[in-house]
């Protein structure tokens, strides 16, 4: 598989700038209940690149992985600033079908969000690949066939881990409450 | 080694890719001593969902999707089981605003329903910690729903299986719960009825919660065969339809509690004295309960405690003192079994049945020989053969193998090819502990046959099922032979819906010719598994008598691929392939991967091929060994380890797992592992040229003169021998001999090619030109490429010629190769997506354009690993970057050739990525780790040709080294 090549790289301010624009909107200080919907946030945010670069701008399951990479930026930024504001905040019991599953069609807590994040930061650090393979599948809805693609990795490999990682993932969140 | 998390995700998937009710065993199996993955991937287990809340799963039978909301008020979210009668949905009530379980009942009848609507509204009257909540009951459509609090936990079933039994001390615990929830519900006038360990669950706080109260029975019921199921559970006036009262549950829970403290079903109408029993089977058991679970399951109500609250006081031990006298109480028990025996017609063949027993999925069974009185010798060994085809068609039964039969004559001091008659087939059932043997007969009445089959338990010698048809001619004996074979599998236990799903007729899945049969029989005396030359021309008489027979078709390929003439391969297994709809679905499967694997060489697609395999036949050695085979062709030798142990422990004796899992481990640099393998398999008298190879490689590796020799004698002996006549030329090239290897590969050409083995001998002769080729030899390397081809233009033979033929920049004859491979093998993933690319690499590299050439290799990685690949990638790379003066890169690459050695222990390149390795870092700037593998290779090369162009650049440069 090709490595991301360079313009790509210099893609990512651009992309994460208009993620936390729209964001911003749902986020804003007044609003009382923040709730995101990240696959399309993450959709719509690409696609406003891509109009604006054309040409330039990557396919779309390269721009979708950056999108989602940005998406999580924008997440982590925006935990550390509201646990700066309220100390101690604990992150909610999260269920992570339910999460899956509602991410694709409504509007989610952004609570629940920044508990997945936390989690799948602590994935990461002992499967970054099946963390990859969650970001994409969560944040930039790809298919697990897309996925595989993207990595440059079999159908197979992909919903090993895929599979993996959900398991991990929802003992990650039922057995123990995160740290906020 | 790969980390906790890396183990843990392969055992896991391994073990999604198993029955859930095999998984726990799988794990123990697997894990070995290492408890730290068990516990990973035992929680893991508990944490996966079977794709109900996957974002791609499909919807389920009744047509709704996790996130769908149904009847209008439930929120699907995962599907929790699913079962016969319908499917369990974890789901958000959204009225009560609760998480909820939901049962689904598909197709009960309109009567059936109205019982489960009254049941459940009965059942929601019971409130008690220890019965789980029953909300609401509803209809859409043909479905019929209830829903009950959600319990996170486990049922008492899986806890079992996982730990095999409770302790006394757990067990008293959880049968006061129990008591106290039967005492609940039987005050408000509700039975169980159906009290199973499945049907109880434990929560996250260790609380017992009954599940179904009153329902399993009427959804049962609302189905045809009811029964079959709990049919253990059931106490006997259940059983002979008389009336039941709150003593009737008891019994259940007797039976129960016996299971979780002995770990062992309860058996009513066993003979021997149960008190006995209980205390040997769980010591340390209290007395009352002992007594308890004794009173409990007497076979007449009357002996039981008379309520739940008795029962608990009587397991408390200060209650109620035993009733009666022990002895007395044992001709009770008979005593009981016989009348209900005898009080009810449909009850006593559910009861014979069980008391002669019927077997489960985890039992095997051996195969007499037919004994044949027809005089027609046709019938010898093609029945036997054609009813274990039409036995081994089930997932539910495994038929000991031939193999292992053989063996087990030879420990009993008999020869191999000994009848294996009813006796000597119960004593091999008995040493090997087999459930029970299957004994044939035919006999001729007249123009008529008579084929009659006799299943046998072992243990005991009862009879547990017979069949027996007649029939007007030989023509008809293989269908009636199938026939039979069917209603034996039924009446052994298996499932309708197995054998109606597997269930072709004989002629049809074998042949209709039972001569074809016989000669296939005698092919198959070593076993279909482990082929041998010496089945060729039987195999030739078969298909010569019927061109159809694929199963004979399959199997000559196979034998073509293990021995040395893979291009004899292709047309056997495509012709099977093109009949494999006649075939049984285990015979498919087979023919499939032959076909994947011989004609194609998709070693993709017979990855998947093998993985669905695997899960539809478990307890199938070659499907693990298939799905081992194509996981470590890919190069992914981690994970071939899980599935190639999986079909050494179904099969120990099985030569291809230990050959396969042998390289495997080599390749992984655990050369111990790999050593302690074969001693195994020699220990156990395994003995094949396969075996010998790794062996040989092994040696070679530990420095081992004397086992290299040994190894290569004993396989020079063999009939396979031609093959080992390449060895020794490979070692000497490895060290740079290349006038000697060259002698010694033109030997071994001639040789194979004597033997008729001519794509080793195109093989062999490419391993000389690439000998050549890599120590700066062109013009001999040239030659001995066109001779290669000359002998064989299979895939291999053209893949190593193309790259000799792209190192040595004979640009337009390597590119005419590489287009040759793409026509003619598009489907064979190794030879276009890496033999190709990296024929094309070399090209590019050799001419002048490293660059492209990197390039070019990067499409490669993912499948670099494989043994095809032979360190051409990582060789041909390092030599790119080298000459781009990436040298840190470069010395990464070779450094990646050098720390794997194991994938390709005498590969030439590898003493040559030493050389490499010391350019890169010579120009580092470390001339004292380029000093030191500069010495290694001159080490490996202490015997190389003098004046080879490696040797003597690598003196000067060493030389130039700055001190």
């Amino acid at each position: 598989m090709a490595p991301i090549k360079r313009p790509i790289e210099e893609l990512f301010p651009l992309i994460h700038g208009e993620l936390r624009r729209i964001a911003g909107r749902y986020l804003g200080r007044e609003r009382k209940n923040h709730t995101l919907q990240p696959t399309a946030l993450v959709n719509e945010a690409w696609l406003r690149l891509q109009n604006e670069r054309g040409a330039q701008a990557p396919g779309r399951t390269q721009g979708l992985a950056l999108a989602a990479q940005a998406m999580r930026r924008v997440l982590v930024d925006h935990g550390r600033h509201q646990k700066s504001q309220k100390r101690g905040g604990r992150l909610p019991h999260v269920e992570l079908d339910e999460l899956l599953h509602a991410a694709k069609t409504k509007a989610v807590p952004v609570e629940d969000l920044l508990t997945l994040e936390a989690a799948l930061a602590r994935l990461e650090a002992v499967d970054p690949r099946g963390a990859e393979i969650v970001v994409l599948r969560f944040f930039s809805g790809l298919s697990v066939p897309e996925v595989a693609e993207h990595l440059g990795v079999s159908v197979s490999t992909v919903e090993g881990k895929w599979t993996h990682a959900r398991a991990w993932l929802r003992r990650e969140l039922q057995g123990k409450t995160p740290e906020a | 080694m790969s980390s906790l998390h890396e183990r843990a995700g392969q055992v896991l998937l391994a073990a999604l890719a198993r029955p859930a009710a095999e998984r726990d065993a799988f794990l123990v199996a697997t894990c070995g001593e290492d408890d730290a993955l068990l516990e990973e991937v035992a929680s893991l287990l508990l944490f996966h969902d079977d794709g109900g809340a996957d974002a791609d799963a499909t919807s389920d039978t009744a047509g709704f999707a996790a996130g769908d909301v149904f009847a209008g008020r439930y929120r699907m979210i995962a599907r929790a089981g699913r079962g016969a009668m319908g499917d369990v949905w974890r789901a958000d009530d959204l009225v009560l605003e609760t998480p909820v379980a939901l049962k689904l009942v598909h197709g009960a009848s309109a009567a059936g329903r109205a019982r489960i609507v009254d049941e459940v509204r009965l059942a929601r009257q019971i409130t008690h910690p220890a019965v789980c909540r029953v909300f609401d009951v509803g209809e859409a459509g043909d479905v019929i729903f209830y829903s009950m609090e959600f319990v996170s936990g486990e049922d008492l079933a899986a806890l079992l299986k996982r730990t095999g039994r409770l302790t006394p001390e757990r067990v008293l615990e959880i049968a006061h719960q129990l008591c106290a929830g039967l005492a609940a519900a039987h005050a408000q006038g509700v039975l169980h009825r159906d009290l199973k360990p499945a049907n109880i669950l434990i929560d996250q706080n260790g609380s017992v919660r009954i599940t179904d109260f009153g329902i399993a029975v009427v959804t049962d019921e609302a189905r045809s065969h009811a029964m079959f199921g709990t049919i253990g559970y059931m106490a006997p006036e259940q059983l002979a339809g008389e009336a039941l009262t709150e003593r009737t549950d008891l019994y259940g829970l007797g039976v129960v509690l016996y299971e979780l403290v002995t770990g062992q079903r309860h058996r009513l109408a066993r003979p021997g004295d149960p008190s006995a029993q209980l205390s040997v089977l769980a010591p340390g058991i209290a007395p009352g309960l002992e007594r308890a679970i004794l009173a409990a399951t007497s076979p007449d109500p009357r002996d039981r405690p008379a309520s739940a609250l008795e029962m608990a006081a009587a397991l408390s031990g200060d209650g109620v003192a035993p009733a009666r006298d022990v002895r007395w109480r044992g001709t009770r028990l008979l005593a009981g079994a016989a009348v209900v025996a005898l009080a009810v017609t449909a009850a006593t063949l559910i009861w014979s049945r069980a008391a002669g027993g019927t077997l489960t999925a985890h039992d095997t069974i051996i195969l007499a020989d037919f004994q044949n009185t027809t005089g027609d010798s046709v019938f010898d060994h093609a029945l036997r053969i054609a009813l274990a085809v039409a036995l081994e068609q089930s997932p539910f039964l495994k038929v000991f193998p031939d193999e292992r039969a053989h063996e087990a004559l030879r420990l009993m001091q008999r020869l191999p090819t000994d009848r294996i008659d009813r006796t000597i087939a119960r004593e091999i059932a008995r040493r090997e502990q087999l459930k029970a043997l299957v004994a044939g007969e035919i006999a001729s009445l007249g123009r008529h046959y008579v084929v009659g089959l006799e299943a046998v338990n072992a243990e005991t010698g009862d009879v547990m099922a017979r069949e027996q048809v007649e029939v007007n001619s030989k023509e008809e004996v293989l269908s009636a032979l199938g026939a039979a074979a069917s209603r034996m599998r039924r009446r052994l236990g298996e499932s309708l819906t197995s054998i109606e799903r597997y269930d072709v007729p004989l002629p049809r899945a074998t042949t209709p010719s039972l001569d074809a049969l016989q000669a296939y029989a005698l092919a198959l005396d070593g076993g279909r598994i482990n082929p041998r030359v010496e089945a060729i021309p039987h195999l030739q008489r078969a298909i010569q008598l019927d061109p159809n027979f694929a199963l004979a078709q399959a199997l000559l390929s196979g034998v073509y691929v293990n021995t040395g003439q893979p291009a004899l391969a292709p047309e056997w297994s495509r012709r099977a392939f093109d009949h494999r709809d006649r075939v049984t679905e285990r015979e498919r499967y087979f023919i499939s991967w032959r076909y994947y694997r011989d004609a194609v060489q998709a070693w993709d697609k017979g990855l998947e091929l093998a993985r669905s395999w695997t899960v539809a036949y478990p307890r199938e050695a070659f499907a693990f060994n298939s799905l081992g085979l194509a996981t470590w062709g890919l190069g992914h030798y981690q994970q071939a380890v899980a599935p190639l142990r999986e079909a050494l422990r179904l099969d120990p004796k099985f030569i291809p797992p230990t050959s396969n899992l042998s390289a495997t481990l080599t390749a992984l640099n655990q050369f111990d592992e790999a050593n302690t393998l074969l001693a195994d398999a020699r220990d156990a008298g395994i003995e094949h040229i396969a075996l010998r190879r790794e062996a040989y490689v092994l040696a070679f590796i530990g420095h081992d003169a004397d086992g290299m020799a040994h190894e290569l004698h004993a396989a020079l002996a063999t009939p396979e021998g031609p093959q080992a006549t390449g060895w020794e030329p490979r070692i000497a090239a490895f060290h740079g001999q290349i006038e000697q290897a060259h002698d010694g590969f033109r030997r071994s050409v001639a040789a194979t090619s004597q033997a008729g083995l001519a794509q080793l001998a195109g093989l062999y002769s490419a391993y000389d030109a690439t000998a050549h080729a890599v120590v700066g030899q062109c013009r001999q390397a040239r030659a001995e490429a066109a001779a290669a081809i000359e002998l064989s233009r299979d895939n291999f033979t053209l893949g190593s010629a193309g790259r000799v033929l792209a190192w040595c920049g004979a640009d337009r004859d390597a590119a005419d190769i590489a287009d040759e491979l793409t026509r003619r093998f598009p489907e064979a993933v190794l030879t276009t997506r890496l033999v190709v690319p990296v024929i094309a690499a070399a090209r590019a590299i050799r001419s002048g354009a490293p660059a492209r050439g990197l390039e070019l290799l990067e499409a490669v990685r993912p499948l670099e690993r494989s043994p095809e690949a032979e360190f051409w990638p990582e060789y041909l790379r390092g030599e790119a970057l080298l000459q781009l003066k990436r040298n840190g890169e470069a010395a990464g690459e070779f450094r990646r050739i050098v720390e794997h050695r194991g994938e390709l222990a005498d590969s030439p390149l590898y003493p040559l990525a030493h050389l490499g390795l010391g350019r890169a870092l010579a120009a580092t700037g470390d001339p004292t780790g380029a000093r030191q593998v500069y010495a290694s290779f001159l080490t490996l090369w202490k015997d190389a040709d003098a004046g080879l162009p490696p040797l003597t650049d690598a003196r000067r440069e060493v030389a130039r080294l700055p001190h």
